[in-house]
């Protein structure tokens, strides 16, 4: 490659890097539930060699009554050991995986079109895609898993030249059927259709050894998640989204391909957009149409194996989406941000061969213009409209009841507030499991039962219970829906604390309770 | 002679479902355009961005023209939207003026695919998706297009028919 190519690749990972590390462990503001799992399990494992519930080295993560991949949980371990435990560090494996992501995109296509433009344009705007990046700068396994099955698909490449690398295509395939869900579909169909076409060189006499060992070596991987499959525990994801019907499996993945859903909607969930930002840009709707007559076209020159893999990504990425039953859920369709972004690129590329100078200029203007709506969108707006699903105010609001020498009732009606209290207090792991039994190491993947009720220190996490919580002397904490200012005046509470969000609507009110004031007042109200 | 019968229930089945939802559900057509004033929503929203950042940068993206282009751009993909015209907008049927109209039936979804395919290589066939991006390009200026779209039935029930036909051609 030469050397100006070398100075455009560095020139867009520095790009990618702003976008994805630049104010990490501020924005998103708030560290909502899920990531607060994955890290204080990490610190639970690095601490003890358990998670929260006491079991040893799990193969799966059991979490709010559903269980979490085990491999972001495990790769935390050594950066907390190198970074500390903070939000940064749980996000910043996250964003490392992001830029290993664009890496190897990079490779994998130039390697399979010839074209250095052509890795270029991809590594480009998968610097500025809204979609890679807020999978980038939060605490998903999603992420990671596609990154491990984009290495998996670059060495399943280079394997054509040299038989070793197909080691670490089992390798990686492994890992990231073992990081998240939805791979856990995607990998068997790519590698299964991928080892089809390729029979003839794979079960080649010459490369067998390499073949079994590839095999083996990932089959000691999955193994362990595998005997695992029967259980409550492995089937509870599914069980809990799966949708009715053919009709409405095929509703949902020809949304996956819809431009109102990729250029406009996006996804409804408000932890995974930005605000006013759609998983692709607008201007790249014409490009993507381009990219989608390409796919159709017969072209002398084409490289068979790229159109293939383009359109077998294409083809799996959003069959265990579609199994669910949410709507355009980009966390369970990432894999299919890189055969998407393959197409605009494609388009990019007719364009600019068509334009030339003019077409570069007018493509440095859209990127320009992309890095301006980036810009405002994840770094201005993102925290003002979306903070509370993430679940901005929480730390604030641990500082206010760490103060507090006598006991704390923690409302947790809406939602699983006790992970968040564990990361940031960096709760003595033996100590919490000690005050907070759920479940015998032996049921741990088959019995479902939950213990909503959790003991911090002096917190007690569970919903308040108004008729007897008002008689004992505590800190009673809650949203504007636990804790109003009628409730206030009725039951003589003095408020210690409020916490408000950015639009500064209140996020959580701490109060006092006052036992003997109230039996005083009896229901006549305190004030 | 089995396959011209298929193909022709096939092609009817096409061809009378957008006019028979249109005969059981009538639609008002109304010529308002979106340059209907500023509802209140979009104020607050369009509000609390400016008071967010007050920077140049911001002025360029969101200014006099941004509730205009914004609502221009969302018709333009609900009239782009393959959910629209194959699944009655379903699974996001959250667009004010649509009307959640059955169009087509959803298998004939295929026989679209098998008209990109078609079209692309035979380059007389341009003109037909021509047609429609400018239909679609001139119905986005409108605030209900339900009604004023069937002037995509056409163009697309052309292509759909072409994708059927196709299909069955290759078929034997």
């Amino acid at each position: 490659m030469k050397i100006k190519n070398w100075l455009i690749l560095f020139l867009i990972l520095g790009l990618a890097i702003f976008l994805r590390f630049w104010q990490l462990g501020k924005t998103p503001e708030g560290f909502y539930c899920d990531e607060a799992a994955l890290g204080y399990n990490a610190y639970s494992i690095m601490e003890t060699g358990k998670d929260e519930f006491g079991k040893s080295w799990p193969v799966l993560f059991r979490s709010f009554g559903d269980f979490k991949t085990p491999i972001y949980v495990y790769l935390l371990v050594p950066i907390y050991k190198f970074f500390g435990v903070s939000v940064w560090s749980t996000r910043l494996l996250s964003a490392l995986m992001g830029m290993i992501g664009i890496w190897f995109s990079f490779w994998l296509v130039k390697n399979l079109s010839n074209k250095i433009s052509l890795g270029l344009i991809i590594a480009l705007l998968l610097a500025i895609s809204p979609w890679s990046i807020i999978f980038s700068r939060t605490s998903y396994e999603t992420n990671m898993a596609f990154t491990f099955l984009i290495v998996a698909l670059w060495s399943f490449y280079k394997f054509k030249k040299n038989k070793k690398w197909l080691i670490l295509t089992g390798i990686m395939a492994a890992l990231s059927f073992l990081t998240y869900h939805s791979e856990r579909v995607i990998v068997p169909l790519v590698f299964l259709v991928l080892f089809i076409k390729e029979r003839k060189i794979i079960f080649d006499k010459k490369n067998i050894k390499t073949l079994i060992m590839a095999i083996v070596l990932g089959l000691i991987l999955v193994f362990p998640t595998i005997k695992l499959m029967t259980t409550a525990g492995f089937l509870s994801r599914l069980n809990s989204l799966k949708i009715n019907g053919f009709k409405e499996f095929l509703s949902l993945y020809t949304a996956y391909f819809s431009p109102r859903y990729l250029f406009g909607l996006g996804d409804a969930s408000p932890r995974s957009s930005y605000p006013d930002l759609a998983p692709f840009l607008f201007w790249q709707l014409p490009f993507f149409i381009l990219g989608i007559i390409w796919l159709f076209e017969k072209n002398k020159n084409e490289k068979k194996d790229f159109k293939f893999l383009i359109i077998l990504l294409m083809v799996a990425s959003p069959v265990p989406a579609s199994m669910t039953r949410d709507p355009f859920y980009t966390i369970r369709a990432l894999p299919l941000v890189l055969p998407l972004t393959i197409l605009i690129a494609l388009g990019i590329e007719k364009f600019l061969k068509k334009y030339k100078k003019i077409g570069i200029l007018i493509l440095i203007g859209l990127i320009i213009w992309s890095f301006g709506k980036l810009y405002l969108s994840v770094f201005k707006f993102n925290d003002y409209f979306m903070g509370k699903y993430w679940e901005i105010g929480i730390e604030e609001m641990i500082k206010n009841i760490k103060k507090e020498k006598i006991p704390v009732i923690l409302d947790n009606s809406r939602g699983e507030i006790y992970s968040q209290i564990l990361f940031f207090t960096k709760t003595d792991p033996l100590e919490y499991q000690k005050n907070n039994f759920e479940i015998s190491e032996t049921d741990y993947y088959t019995n479902m039962t939950r213990n909503k009720a959790k003991i911090i220190d002096n917190v007690v996490v569970r919903e308040i219970v108004w008729k007897d919580d008002i008689f004992k002397e505590q800190i009673l904490v809650g949203d504007e829906l636990s804790i109003n200012e009628k409730q206030i005046k009725e039951h003589c509470l003095t408020k210690m604390f409020e916490i408000k969000g950015l639009d500064n609507k209140t996020l959580y009110i701490g109060v006092k309770t006052n036992p003997e004031l109230k039996k005083l007042k009896s229901n006549a109200g305190c004030f | 002679m089995w396959k011209k019968i298929i193909l022709g229930i096939i092609l009817v089945a096409i061809l009378i479902s957008w006019p028979i939802s249109l005969i059981k559900k009538p639609t008002q057509i109304k010529l308002e355009t979106i340059f209907y004033p500023i509802t209140e929503s979009e104020k607050i929203d369009f509000e609390k961005k400016l008071a967010l950042d007050t920077s140049k940068l911001k002025r360029f993206f969101y200014n006099k023209t941004t509730i205009y282009k914004d609502r221009y751009f969302k018709n333009f993909l609900v009239l782009m939207d393959l959910n629209n015209y194959f699944f009655a907008m379903h699974p996001r049927e959250d667009v004010t003026g649509v009307d959640y109209r059955f169009k087509y039936p959803f298998w004939a979804i295929i026989f679209l695919i098998s008209a990109i395919g078609t079209t692309v290589k035979n380059k007389k066939y341009l003109k037909i998706w021509l047609i429609i991006l400018v239909e679609i390009l001139i119905l986005s200026f409108f605030k209900k297009v339900d009604g004023l779209d069937f002037i995509l039935f056409i163009p697309i029930s052309y292509l759909l028919s072409l994708g059927a036909i196709n299909l069955f051609r290759w078929r034997k």
